[in-house]
């Protein structure tokens, strides 16, 4: 394995569902001791509007609208479970609403040590012989790759890799995302509450983390 | 109706342009570089002018007059801003407070960032940000990391970053299952 010379981690809580992002905004964050009062009247507010709301603490960034929730981490967050608990507190609190599916995303910006190596990672993982034909100086800009975490996987649920170079991390930066994706109630059922996301967050979190770091470990294992 | 006319102005990420009254047309999750973020196509339209068609209008549209974009998700996804400074963490724990004192606390800390024994330390109260130190009492959980900050300068200080964890009270029925799960437990070893 070619081992990394740098990198910088996060990660993100992507909810889908049914929300009223009138109501998750900092000040009802911090109302419910979710967030510092100090990061409530410190938050950048991106935009707020009936159908969308946007903002960022030093931590963490949530966007939310009538179907999705995401929360991640800024580069100068702390811990994953700082994000983690954002997410899962708000939805504890706002119980009755409807969530059908979670997805856990893992992201890292890797420096390698030279553009050599960087290249190597990206033709092993797409060789660029059938390109070679019509791309002169052919590399690897984006990928991504889906799949079942095991054969009982159904509907959403899943996984998705991605590797790209990094905006981070340049040079000879790679950026490599796993996303785990949950079906967790069914979409047509209007009262699942959010009981079932708060459950799948609790219960996969740790299987999820690990199997990121697996991952991670096994991409750049193929140089 | 009067389509020729184009008063919209299109954007591509609200969330670095302050807009007034802004128009969602299409919404898109970017999973690349930055993480998962929602990024949105909105149109700031001049209220004495009719909006241009959107995409699902597009047949509706005046022939030959069809809109400049269509607009279901950008063909080059944008660039993601950098960030100025980035926390570059060295060593991550997840602790539960043991036992406060006057000025300092004990604590459990497990390693996050490797597997390793649980470690019994004590903290300063002072360490703790000032919001957080009414949540410091036995059984709290927090996290801390140690780490450096990267600034643009090229300067690395080494920083500790600790936050309580801020969940909300447990319900009546959480505490139930727990007192279930407790007498279970209980019953195992053979209390009352």
């Amino acid at each position: 394995m070619a081992k990394p010379v740098s990198e910088q981690r996060g990660n993100g809580v992507i909810l889908r569902g049914s929300f009223n992002p009138r109501i998750l905004q900092p000040a009802w964050l911090a109302a419910q001791g979710l967030i510092r009062e100090a990061e409530s009247e410190n938050a950048e507010i991106r935009i707020v509007h009936e159908q969308v709301v946007a903002f960022g603490l030093e931590w963490a960034n949530l966007e939310v609208d009538h179907d999705q929730l995401v929360v991640n981490s800024t580069p100068k967050g702390g811990t994953p479970e700082q994000v983690r608990d954002l997410a899962l507190g708000a939805i504890e609190i706002l119980d009755h609403t409807p969530i059908y599916n979670v997805g856990l995303q893992f992201f890292g910006h890797y420096g390698l040590k030279d553009q050599a190596a960087r290249d190597e990672l990206g033709w092993a993982l797409v060789p660029p012989t059938p390109f070679e034909g019509q791309l002169a100086r052919v590399g690897m800009r984006s990928l991504q790759m889906a799949g079942r975490r095991s054969a009982e996987d159904v509907g959403g649920d899943g996984l998705m890799v991605t590797v790209e170079p990094s905006a981070h991390i340049a040079p000879n930066g790679v950026y490599l995302a796993v996303l785990d994706q949950y079906d967790v109630a069914d979409s047509s059922e209007p009262n699942v509450g959010s009981s079932f996301a708060v459950d799948c967050i609790k219960s996969q979190w740790d299987p999820s983390l690990k199997r990121a770091e697996s991952i991670t470990s096994e991409i750049f294992s193929v140089i | 109706m009067n389509e020729k006319a184009h008063p919209v102005e299109f954007l591509e990420e609200v969330d670095a342009r302050p807009i007034e009254q802004p128009d969602l047309l299409a919404r898109y999750v970017n999973f690349g570089e930055s993480g998962p973020k929602l990024r949105y196509m909105v149109a700031a339209v001049k209220p004495d002018l009719p909006r241009a068609p959107l995409f699902s209008d597009v047949a509706s549209a005046v022939p030959g007059e069809l809109p400049r974009r269509q607009f279901i998700e950008p063909a080059v996804w944008p660039t993601p801003r950098v960030q100025k400074e980035t926390f570059i963490p060295l060593q991550r724990w997840e602790g539960t407070v043991i036992e406060c004192q006057e000025e300092t606390f004990f604590a459990r800390l497990t390693d996050l960032t490797t597997d390793g024994p649980a470690e019994e330390v004590e903290l300063l109260l002072d360490d703790v940000p000032e919001e957080d130190r009414p949540l410091v009492e036995p059984g709290a959980v927090f996290y801390w990391a140690i780490g450096h900050l990267v600034k643009p300068s090229g300067e690395r200080p080494r920083i500790s970053n600790l936050r309580f964890r801020r969940l909300p009270v447990w319900s009546a029925s959480e505490l139930d299952a727990a007192r279930e799960r407790a007498a279970d437990v209980a019953e195992v070893f053979g209390g009352n």
